[in-house]
């Protein structure tokens, strides 16, 4: 049985003391994690100086979705456990945004989980951005390539 | 195939939906969330309830302001907080999302 776990959080926190806090908890005795962290960019999408990317999400839905992405990932990939952790709301340069985390008995399935599932909550979990700056918003239409 | 509702006037029943708008859609719209009773023949669908909340004037025209024609190809449904397709059948009481281009992670 995977262990599975999905918050969203409303302020800033710190994706080591997630990381550290799971360790503590969900891979067990597992033998390979992968982990991924991502932060805000310095800049827009324009090239301008970002003042703070806002985050705005499905209540609701998004909690379901990432449940439902993450359990279908780890199903497919056979791992042990997968962390998931995404910010909602207005989030600043150099701040993370989602941290994705997974425990496998083998690294090719927890980097391929980790990577598979990072891309599926990038296109099929309800958020959207808006990046503030120069005082403007501005709605992000699509992701950053890969 | 047997008609679902035998016995009704043929304008079809009503139906009520909870409608909800996200992002750029919802600052275009003027409006993120509000309930919509629409005829339920022919189908009801996100895809007619779409050209529905374009033409509805209620007093305050709450749709005019969104993409007019057929629901853009970047804007998905979600009907009682799952994906659907644009000619998913509603029922009374559904919660229809209408979703602009997701940019998570």
């Amino acid at each position: 049985m995977t262990f599975l776990q999905v918050r969203l959080h409303p302020a800033r926190f710190d994706p080591l003391t997630s990381l550290a806090a799971w360790e503590c908890q969900g891979p067990g005795s597992t033998s390979a994690a992968a982990h991924f962290i991502g932060r805000v960019r310095a800049s827009s999408a324009g090239g301008q100086p970002l003042e703070a990317l806002e985050l705005e999400h499905y209540p609701g839905m998004t909690e379901r979705q990432l449940e439902r992405l993450a359990a279908d990932c780890a199903e497919r990939h056979g791992v042990a456990a997968v962390l998931v952790e995404h910010r909602i709301g207005l989030v600043l340069p150099g701040d993370a945004i989602v941290l994705v985390a997974v425990a496998a008995d083998r690294r090719g399935p927890a980097q391929r989980c980790c990577q598979e599932l990072l891309e599926a909550l990038k296109h099929d979990a309800p958020f959207w951005k808006r990046e503030w700056s120069g005082g403007k918003g501005t709605w992000i239409t699509g992701n950053t390539p890969l | 195939m047997a008609d679902p509702d035998p016995g009704l006037e043929p304008r079809g029943r009503e139906i009520t939906l909870s409608v909800k708008l996200f992002a750029g859609l919802r600052e275009q719209a003027g409006w993120g969330e509000r309930m919509v009773t629409m005829v339920a023949r022919p189908a009801a669908t996100p895809q007619r309830l779409w050209q529905i909340l374009q033409i509805a004037k209620d007093g305050v025209q709450p749709g005019v302001s969104l993409p007019a024609g057929p629901l853009p190809e970047s804007v998905r449904v979600a009907v009682n907080q799952s994906f659907a397709e644009a000619d998913h059948l509603l029922v009374d009481g559904d919660e229809v999302a209408y979703l602009p281009a997701i940019s998570g992670g």
